[in-house]
Order: structure tokens, then sequence, then C-alpha cells
């Protein structure tokens, strides 16, 4: 267990290039719209900002990716499914962030 | 461009935006068609006496209806006409008024939301609420419907308005705001009542949470929960003139709102509409600030990245903004109805919640409280974003830039083109009509004919539909006016001759005139109405609503088809001015409104068929004089079933002599003599269980409102178990001589006892106002007074 603690710190931007990775290859790479692919990329987004302590504020930055991918595919095609994915996962990461700033919030209140 | 002072550009985009509107139309055009119908801009006190008074539909064969709701509004508009005079005003005001409020609210409430917070950097605070409120504007909800708008667009303006009202309440605790949005709230009924209740159910709720989350948790200020509840109680007394009309009809089982809210088969197929529409919303159309010029299409992308960037610069973790992006995911969830599969299947679950199929139209429903928790969230985003920026010169040049790109994104709407568009289904001709004086001359006409008789629309079109071209190259295309403005009742397309649509248009096809005569008798056709411009039938609208593979295939294809036609129907033209005739039907095929069955005809109901043909099975072949058509099951409910053998004719020898009289279309006075026998009674009007017979002799005269409109309260009914559905829609009872204690000479009242509830609820709301309004009076003096 100790091990797997010590491997996930020592290679944080590996995990985190897996997740930026995990969002972009289901946009992309994945033809059809499958929940258990965006929920299962989506609790490794959620873990692994927990165990590493990553803000919202890197969550909301992470929204800009969708949000540019959106807008490079939007005036090719926008009906194209990669816009629809990008435009879901955004909805997700700012939910995800919006969560995260709200339990930040509830903490601060009790401190 | 120097910005002095905030105050100025304030007070300069609202004289914009209420000048605006009058550049869209020309003096003297109208935009009155689309599918609500907006004639009460154009003729109020008819739409009054026809559309809004009474518990029945003006249009074809007269379902049952409560458009009361409608009462105010038109009222007022009718009150502003005898000042103004002039429709094209009405209708520019009205638009100025949804802009200028729109804006105005959006700016205030987000001002509100950072004032919350922040006292200073004014600047800032003041560009930040004037951009929400133009990306409020410049949204797809704002300007996509201004043409044909129906009546509760106005949910553009009053939806920002409330919810800014109800936030000032929440926060001050002052009744002022509550007596202001009462008042506002009652001129515009609509949107509260059963009609408005998508964009009502869709809008306050979230928007009552939000404002006491934000209360409660952001302002720390004590929810006035009492005063709430006396806003309620206000609301109800002021609204009750619809309101309980409205849910005395949703609790009447049968009734078209009653089987849309409980029937689960009706559930079902709403589910299965939703389906079939849900791949049209695009997720990421919502996200993208959305832009009528193309070129902008890049752009776009700007809105969402002030969002995300707003998100990440909210280092104090202003809760104001995470509120209102909660919210905004909410919606973002409901216009687009497809976030993850799980998601959509959520949606689903939501309509087996009654009254949630309201929804079933979901991204036309959601998109208005969308965009409005999105313009909010844009504002504290954008506010978020320019509170890091120190140069005020870069600031204002943000400000500049994005004013110019919701000023050129919405440029179709500025100028007017998307307001006043041509027609897509047309070939060259605009919304905006100006009316033909030789039309208007005919509906003077219409109104002065007798009470009795209804009249068929020709050309006919696909559903309900007439056409109208106006002076100009503008052209009416809308519910059919002639029942809104004359209050007779017309038939001007296939859905409005339910349930004979399929039955007329075989007939037509197969040029059976002598059976079309007959099932004009039945329906209480005694006019026809004939519009022969040939611009409206051969040349502008090759399309809908007169479509080659709908009406055209049954219905003559041009003009010259339609005389020939109509010749054979009728010789008997009795007025005529420019392309607008009307012809009377020959008296012998004619049945009046009331009539004794000559004939009785038995036929079993055909489950295959659809609503609109249910007639052909029984319309067939030679029909009898005088014939009423009665179902099989009613039928062995009345009579023995020996005698209810299906397509056989029993002929019914002696029938009384009636004579009727028009009280008014909710209330007849019959008089009947010889009744020596049992008779059936056929009252040609829409079934509905509310239409009573009561013995009795009716004192009221021609009058919507007078003192004896409770004269059948003590009268008694004849049983229920002996009221019909005669012709497979009209009213029929079988009436025997000892309901009338054996009497052979006497009078019947036939009411429509639905009309009565709207008395009581009128004059209890009646009452209602005027104790509002002199606790208002009062209230604001005492203000005054203090003050001094």
């Amino acid at each position: 267990m100790k091990i797997t603690i010590f491997f996930l710190r020592k290679y944080k931007s590996v995990i985190m290039t897996l997740v930026v990775l995990g969002i972009i290859s289901d946009i992309f790479l994945i033809r059809f719209k499958s929940d258990l692919i965006t929920f299962a990329i989506l609790a490794l987004v959620f873990f692994s900002f927990k165990f590493y302590k990553i803000t919202s504020k890197m969550t909301f930055l992470l929204g800009i990716i969708p949000t540019v991918i959106i807008f490079l595919y939007f005036l090719v095609d926008s009906e194209s499914l990669f816009v629809e994915k990008a435009a879901i996962w955004l909805f997700l990461l700012l939910g995800l962030g919006i969560i995260q700033e709200l339990f930040i919030s509830k903490k601060n209140e009790k401190i | 461009m120097k910005i002095r002072s905030p105050k100025i550009i304030l007070i300069i985009i609202i004289l914009l935006l209420t000048i605006m509107p009058f550049f869209w139309l020309k003096p003297g055009e109208m935009d009155l068609g689309g599918d609500g119908g907006r004639l009460y801009f154009y003729d109020p006190v008819n739409q009054i006496k026809n559309l809004a008074l009474y518990n029945r539909c003006a249009f074809g064969i007269g379902t049952i209806d409560s458009p009361f709701s409608y009462l105010p509004f038109i009222g007022i508009l009718a009150i502003i006409k005898t000042i103004v005079t002039s429709s094209y005003i009405l209708i520019c005001f009205h638009n100025a008024l949804k802009l200028a409020v729109g804006f105005l609210a959006v700016y205030a409430i987000v001002k509100q939301f950072i004032g919350g917070f922040n006292k200073n950097n004014s600047l800032g605070v003041e560009l930040a609420s004037m951009i929400a409120g133009l990306f409020y504007l410049s949204t797809p909800a704002m300007t996509e419907n201004y043409v044909k708008a129906i009546a509760t667009h106005d949910q553009v303006f009053l939806n920002p308005l409330m919810f800014y009202l109800l936030l000032r309440f929440a926060l001050s605790g002052k009744m002022k705001y509550m007596w202001i949005a009462l008042i506002v709230g009652l001129v515009f009924s609509v949107s509260f009542s059963y009609m408005g209740a998508p964009s009502f159910f869709a809008f306050y709720p979230l928007a009552f949470i939000f404002i006491l989350f934000y209360g409660t948790f952001i302002r720390h200020v004590k929810f006035p929960w009492r005063k709430l509840l006396l806003t309620f109680v206000w609301f109800f007394g002021l609204h009750a003139f619809h309101l309980i009309p409205e849910a005395s009809d949703l609790f009447t089982f049968g009734s078209n709102s009653n089987t849309r809210m409980f029937n689960i088969e009706s559930i079902t197929s709403q589910i299965g509409y939703f389906y079939a529409i849900l791949h049209i919303p695009k997720t990421s159309f919502y996200l993208f600030s959305y832009s009528l010029t193309r070129f902008l299409g890049q752009v776009a992308f700007v809105v969402p990245l002030i969002v995300v960037l707003g998100l990440i610069f909210n280092k104090k973790k202003e809760k104001t903004m995470l509120l209102v992006f909660v919210f905004f995911l909410v919606t973002f969830f409901f216009v687009t109805g497809k976030v993850t599969v799980v998601g959509i299947k959520i949606y689903e679950w939501f309509f087996h919640v009654p009254g949630f199929s309201m929804f079933r139209n979901f991204y036309g429903q959601w998109q208005f409280v969308y965009y409005f928790f999105y313009s909010l969230l844009f504002g504290l985003a954008f506010y978020s974003v320019i509170s890091r920026i120190k140069s005020r010169i870069f600031l204002k040049c943000l400000f500049l830039f994005l004013v110019i790109f919701f000023t050129i994104s919405s440029w179709q709407f500025i100028n007017g083109s998307l307001v006043n568009p041509f027609r897509e289904d047309a070939n060259g001709v605009k919304a905006a009509i100006i009316m033909d004086p030789n039309y208007e001359n005919t509906l003077k006409f219409i109104r002065s004919m007798p009470d009795d008789g209804k009249i068929l629309v020709l050309p006919f079109s696909d559903s309900y539909m007439q056409v109208i071209h106006g002076l100009n190259n503008g052209v009416y295309v809308g519910h059919s006016t002639i029942g809104q403005l004359t209050g007779k009742n017309d038939f001007a397309g296939y859905q409005g001759i339910f349930p004979y649509s399929d039955t007329f248009w075989q007939l037509s096809k197969e040029k059976n005139y002598k059976a079309i005569k007959k099932m004009f008798g039945i329906l209480n056709i005694h006019y026809i109405f004939y519009n022969s411009d040939t611009r409206i039938y051969d040349t502008a609208f090759p399309g809908r609503p007169y479509s080659p593979n709908y009406v055209r295939k049954f219905m003559p294809p041009d003009q010259a088809g339609y005389k020939e036609y109509i010749g054979n129907l009728s010789s008997e033209k009795i007025f005529e001015s420019g392309f607008y005739s009307v012809y009377k039907l020959e008296d012998k095929s004619s049945l009046p409104h009331f009539y004794t069955a000559q004939n009785i005809l038995f036929y079993k109901d055909d489950p295959k068929l659809t609503g609109y043909g249910k007639t052909l099975a029984f319309f067939k072949g030679n029909i009898p004089e005088r014939p009423v058509y009665i179902e099989s099951q009613n039928c062995k409910k009345l009579f023995k079933q020996e005698f209810c053998r299906e397509d056989s004719n029993f002929p019914m020898t002696d029938s009384p002599k009636i004579q009727f009289e028009k009280i008014n279309p909710t209330k007849y006075k019959l008089t009947v003599s010889n009744a020596n026998n049992p008779y059936i009674l056929v009252f040609s009007e829409a079934f509905h269980s509310n239409w009573k017979i009561y013995a009795g002799v009716a004192k009221e005269k021609n009058t919507f409102f007078g003192k004896d409109i409770f004269e059948t309260f003590s009268l008694n009914s004849i049983s229920n178990d002996r009221h019909f559905i005669a012709n497979g829609y009209a009213n029929g009872w079988y009436i025997k001589p000892q309901d009338l204690g054996g009497k052979q000479e006497y009078e019947l009242i036939i009411e429509m006892t639905g009309q009565r509830i709207f008395y009581v609820s009128l004059i209890f709301s009646g009452i209602i106002f005027i104790i509002f309004v002199l606790r208002g009076i009062i209230f604001f003096d005492i203000i005054k007074k203090r003050k001094k």
C-alpha cells in the first residue's frame, strides 16, 4: 500500500497526464457515447484531484480544454460528436469544480 | 470613446432599446400571426367579447376552453388603444417593454449581487451589470421569438423583473416590491395561467429556491415568510378569476387538461415525444454565445471562456457566483436533456411526475430560464475577470469589444429583419401586415349576420390557419380570425373541423356535394367565407398552410377550382368586398344550432380511426333528414339493448317544435311546443358534461353579466344519464315528458355551468382587486408621510 502511495506521489505528473489524455481520448477516440467510460474517467479525475489535493482552480483550468475543442470543432462541424462530447465534459468538469469549491467554503466556515 | 459616467451609457442603452422596436415595422404594419394569435393588438374589444369572456372556444365546434387569463392584458390594450388608436404603436410599445425591462432587470440583479460582496470598483460593477443585460438580450431566447410571439413570450422580461422584485423583497422585507410584482403579474395573467404553466413552473420554483438560498446562506437575512404567505393569498385572490375555472377544468374527468396531466397513456406518448425531439438541442450550442452573424462564429468562444476564467479568478470563492453556477448547471441539464445516458434516464423519470409532461417540448420551455441564469453567471464571471484588470483602458476596451460583439451578432434582430422576416414557407411575403379595409368591411358584415350558423372558411388549410394578404406585401397567417373577431364560429382547416376532418376531405375529393351539404348541416355551417385572392392560394403559398401533399390533394388545387367548388354548394352570394365574399348555404340542407332529431342512427366506434377520422365510422351512404348519430355504447345506456342494432335507423315521428334564442355563447333559451312524446334534442356544439338543460324561464337577455346570471342555481337540470355525444361531437339529450312534469309547452335554459364558476371567481377577484388597490394607496401614502 505504502509503495503504491509512494508511486502515485512520485508520478503525479504521469497520473495527471493520464487524466488529461483520458478526457481527450474519450472525446476523440471513442466514437460512441458511453456513460461507463465517461464516469470512469470522471472518477479518476475526482480521486486523483482529491489525492493530490488539487484545487478547484485546476479543475476549471482543465475545463478550458473542452472549451477550446468545442471552439475549434464548432466552426468546422457543429454537428460533430466531438463537439457534443466536449460540451458534456465541460459540464462535468465545471460541475466537479463547483462541488470542490462548495466543500472548501463549507470547510472554511467550520474553521 | 471616453466613459465619463456609466449612468450615461445606461441611459443611452435604455433609450436605444425603447426606440429600436419602432423601426422594426413600418407605421401601419402589424405582426399578428402565429400559433397563439395576436389579434388582441388589432381589435382588443372584439377579442374580449369573443375570446376572453366565455368558457367556450370561438373556433370550430366550440370546444370548452378557459381563456379568461387574457382579460386584464387585453383590457389594458383596449384602454390604451382608445388613446393611441394605432395597433402599430401598441405592438412596438410592447416589444420595447420586453427589451428595456428585460435589460434593466438583469442589470439590476447583477448589480445587486456584486454590490452584495463588493462596495468598491463602481465602474466595474456597472460595466459587468450592463454586459450581463446585453448578453441576455442577445441570446436566442430573446432574439428568435419576437416574430409571431405567443402571449407567454412576455417571460423574456417578466422572469428577470419578477426575480428582481422577489430578491429585493427577500433582502429588505418591504412589501412594496411584492405589491408591484402582484400588479405586474395581474396585467400579464396569461403567464400565470394554465397556458403559461410550463414557463411558470420552469422559472419560478428555481428562482424562489435561488433567492431563498441567497438570502439565507449568503446575505444572512431572515426570509420574510409571513409576508410571503400574505403575497400568496393576494396572488390567489387576484388571479382567482382564471385559476379557479382552470382548476375546475383540470379536475374534470376527460377534459383536455385533465387527460394531459393525469392520463398514463398520455404520459407514455409525452415520453415518446421527448425522445423524438431529443436529437434537436445541441449541448455545445447552449454553451456558446449565439450569433446571428455567421462570421462571428469564432468569437462565440468568448462567453464560455469568460465564464471559465471568471471561475478561475474567483479566488475568494465568492458564494454568489457558485450559487448562480449551480443553477446554471441545473438549467443546462434541463434545456439540453441529454447530459449523459444516465441524465436522459433521469429526465425520462421526471415525466412520471404529474404535470411534468408540460415540459415535453423541453428545450423551448427551459431556454428562457437557462439564458437568464447564464446571463447572471456571465455578468458575475465578467466582473471576476475585470476585477483582476488594473488598467482602466483595457477594461473599457474589453467592455467595448463585448458591446460591439453583441451588437453585430444580434444585428439581424436589431435591424428588424428577424422580427419582420420574409416568410420561409411563402414566396416573397413578409409577416407584418397592413389590414385590407375590404376585409374589415367583411368582418363588419359577418358581425351583423344572424346568430345561428357557423362559417366555413375557404380556401381550406392544413391546420386551423387562415391566410389574409395585406395592402403591403405582408400576410397574416394565423389562427382563423373570423371567430375571434366576429363571434361566429368558423372552420378554417383540417384541425378546426374535427372530428369531420377526414370525412370532409374525402367527400370534397369525391365531389359529393350532396353529402357535404348534409355534413355542413350537422356541423351547423350556414355560410361560406371565401377569399378569392390568387396571391394567397395560387402564388405566395405553395406549401404550408396549403400543402400540396396534404390539403391540395383533397380540396381544389387553385382558386379557379374553388370557384367551381363553391358554385356547387351555394348560389347565393350575400356579400362581396374586394377579394372577400360570403355565401349562404341552402336552407333545406341546413340544420339549426338546436334541432330535434327525426332519424336516430346507431353505429359502432372504430378504435383504429384517429380523432380526425372518427366520423368515417358512420357518416356514409344516404343521410336521412334531421339525423342524429349515436354510438352503440351510448345507445345502450339510453335505450333498450335490442333497440341499438348497428347501422339501423329509427324514425322519430311527432317531434316537438322548438325555437331558440342566444343569450350569450354559453347560455341559450329554448321554447318547446307540442312535446307529446320523448324526443332527442341536439345542440351542435362540442360535447361537454357541463352543458346542462334546466326547465325554467330565462330572464337574462343578450348579456354577458347581469343580475340574472345565477338564475339556474335554484333549478334542477335534466339527468346527466341522458346527456350523450351526438353526431360524433355534439351534445344530445334524450328528453322524456316526465322530465317536465308531463307538460307539452315549456321553456328550457341550456347553460355551460363552467361559465358560472367564472362569474363567481370574477366577482371574488374583483372584490380582492379593490381591497388590494385601496391597501396599496394607503400603503404608499403611509410611505410618503413617513418620508415627510
